[in-house]
């Protein structure tokens, strides 16, 4: 199985545990794509392909992945969204919100961002599985209590409902064993996190240990720990049918 | 040797005004308290009170929100569920008994009626009736909504150190038996109109004086050094039920706000009066600040009165050490997209569009 990771530096943890943990799954190949920050709000579909708009972004793809100029769906059993901005809106259904604000406040959440752009841009040119993993909590700052993420996982389920699910994508939560308070990332996570090596030639950096928005390849670890076995036991022909305006026939790949 | 010997240019009309470029005329406005940027504002009242907060945010100072949207609300969202219109989402209250009824709720001093509306849609809060379009899911979570409003307000008055008010009208619609006032007459944006419960009321001086004094006293009794800054909305009435011309109900309703306005202000240190009503109304600026309808003011209105603020604070205490130096033609393109809560301009639609 043959899967393509589409992500900005968020993805350096996930790399760099596929890269420890790889060798446990030979039948899954990972082919990783991406950019630091927004740049891959550049990669712009085109002939059933996500191609670079720019040298720049080019330069990073054909470096993090390997020599491939482009990002063809078809190569692919399935594909993964990582990071690129998508968060999640958490219902509480006891808090000051109505329900119609929140919903829509939701929405507003999760399509404003590069991660939904590309998600719209694939479901135009591919029928291929598409997972969406959002960018991970903020690290715990000062006391951490071991709140439940149930609100949290109801969350994620309801805007499966909301908006992947019609789209033929599915969203998948942040592991519940790294989240702390609620809603943040156990700081033992964010140690260490290694930053996104996009040039040729670049040294592997780390950011510092107080850094909290980027998490390391143990957090990666757990994650693919957590979506291996989905990917494993959910051949890509029984995915969720993509209803999505846009492609009502997906591209025959 | 008489008084006005030795008074400055600006007392003269022909020193201050004619002899003067119509746009440089200035300042209209000494004010009283060194605003600074750090210093919490809270802005409720008329229509245009909302350009206030914003004018305010944009040139860097603390527009105090306590009522926060959720996180990933658009900006159009926004405004279309009245957050971060006001200080916290009251909706407009256009009269100073509207204003003390709200107090009295955040102070503790009366609960809000249990009369709720049904929308077509949705449950409808009689006193916020435009801040979920649609209305409400349930009348319980109207109620918890408008109980975090209230919390949220009395927070604004708690922690403000300014609370800018803005008078928009002297009509009014009261509940006879309930004695509570709605924002908006019944049956208009929502709601049922009844001859026998809901009457009209064009308060006069008095009515409107006392009312700011009562709220006045209640704001105190929360925050001993809290400051007040008085406006007078200078938007036209949309409609009037006073059997008047609804000009002649405008210049009286102005008037009367203007008058309550002005006793405020020479009676307490702690009140200042902006005239950004003078600004946009005076013929010396010949209508130039109102769209073709003469009744909204135009974003190079709003821009133009907000510098007036701002400068006339710089006159008189100094540049700030981050200026927050007018953004003149950015802030009137944002100020021009942006959609003005007006519920009372829904007048029209209900009976005054003719």
């Amino acid at each position: 199985m043959k899967i393509g990771i589409l992500g900005n530096s968020h993805v350096a943890s996930l790399k760099q545990a596929w890269d420890r943990i790889g060798a446990d799954h030979p039948t899954i190949e990972m082919v990783f794509f991406a950019h630091r920050g927004t740049q891959m709000s550049g990669m712009q579909a085109v002939a059933g392909k996500l191609v670079p708009d720019n040298p720049n972004l080019r330069e990073a793809i054909i470096q993090v992945s390997g020599g491939r100029p482009e990002f063809d769906p078809a190569e692919y059993d399935a594909i993964v969204i990582y990071g690129l901005g998508a968060s999640v809106f958490i219902f509480d259904e006891e808090g000051p919100y109505s329900k119609k604000v929140m919903t829509i406040a939701a929405e507003n959440l999760a399509k404003n961002n590069v991660s939904y752009t590309l998600l719209e841009r694939l479901v135009g040119i591919s029928s291929k599985p598409i997972y969406i993993g959002h960018n991970p909590f903020i690290a715990a700052y000062g006391a951490i209590t071991h709140e439940g993420a149930e609100k949290y996982l109801a969350s994620v389920e309801r805007l499966n409902k909301l908006i992947y699910q019609p789209m033929g994508a599915r969203l998948l939560p942040q592991p519940p064993q790294s989240i702390v308070n609620g809603d943040k990332t156990d700081p033992i996570y964010a140690k260490g996190a290694p930053g996104l090596r996009v040039e040729a030639n670049a040294q592997d950096t780390r950011y510092p240990d107080h850094h909290r928005l980027h998490m390391n390849d143990a957090f990666g670890e757990l994650w693919l720990g957590q979506f291996l076995p989905l990917i494993e036991t959910a051949p890509a022909s029984t995915s969720a049918k993509r209803r999505h305006p846009k492609s009502r026939r997906g591209r025959p790949d | 040797m008489n008084p006005y010997e030795n008074l400055p240019n600006k007392a003269f009309w022909k020193l201050a005004v004619a002899d003067r470029n119509n746009f440089e005329i200035e300042p209209l406005w000494t004010p009283k308290f060194r605003i600074m940027p750090a210093d919490a504002v809270a802005t409720f009242g008329s229509c245009f009170a909302q350009h206030i907060g914003n004018a305010l945010q944009d040139r860097g100072f603390r527009w105090m929100i306590t009522e926060t949207p959720p996180a990933g609300l658009s900006p159009k969202n926004m405004t279309a569920f009245n957050y971060n219109v006001f200080s916290a989402r009251t909706g407009n209250i256009y009269t100073t008994s509207l204003l003390r009824q709200w107090v009295s709720w955040a102070t503790g001093e009366s609960t809000p009626p249990d009369e709720v509306w049904e929308g077509k849609d949705g449950i409808i809060d009689p006193f916020r009736p435009r801040v979920e379009p649609g209305g409400f899911e349930s009348v319980e979570e109207m109620r918890r909504s408008r109980a975090v409003t209230i919390d949220a307000f009395r927070a604004g008055l708690e922690k403000a150190r300014y609370f800018v008010f803005t008078l928009g009208l002297t009509e009014s619609w009261v509940n006879k038996s309930g004695g509570y006032e709605y924002p908006m007459c019944p049956g208009t944006v929502a709601g049922t109109f009844d001859e026998t419960e809901h009457e009209f009321v064009n308060q006069d001086f008095l009515t409107v004086y006392r009312n700011l004094a009562a709220s006045f006293g209640m704001i105190r009794r929360l925050n001993k050094g809290i400051r007040f800054i008085l406006t007078v909305s200078p938007v036209p009435l949309t409609a009037t039920n006073s059997d008047e011309h609804v000009l002649v109900a405008t210049m009286y309703s102005k008037s009367v706000l203007r008058a309550v306005a002005g006793q405020f202000c020479q009676k307490g240190s702690a009140i200042d009066y902006f005239p950004s009503y003078e600004i946009i109304n005076s013929p010396v600026f010949r209508n130039a600040f109102f769209e073709p309808n003469q009744r909204n003011v135009s974003a190079y209105g709003v821009n133009f009165v907000m510098d007036h603020f701002f400068r006339c604070l710089v006159a008189k205490y100094g540049e700030y050490a981050k200026p927050g130096a007018s953004r003149g033609a950015a802030v009137a393109a944002k100020m021009s997209k942006a959609d003005e809560v007006c519920e009372e301009a829904l007048l029209e639609a209900f009976g005054g569009a003719k």
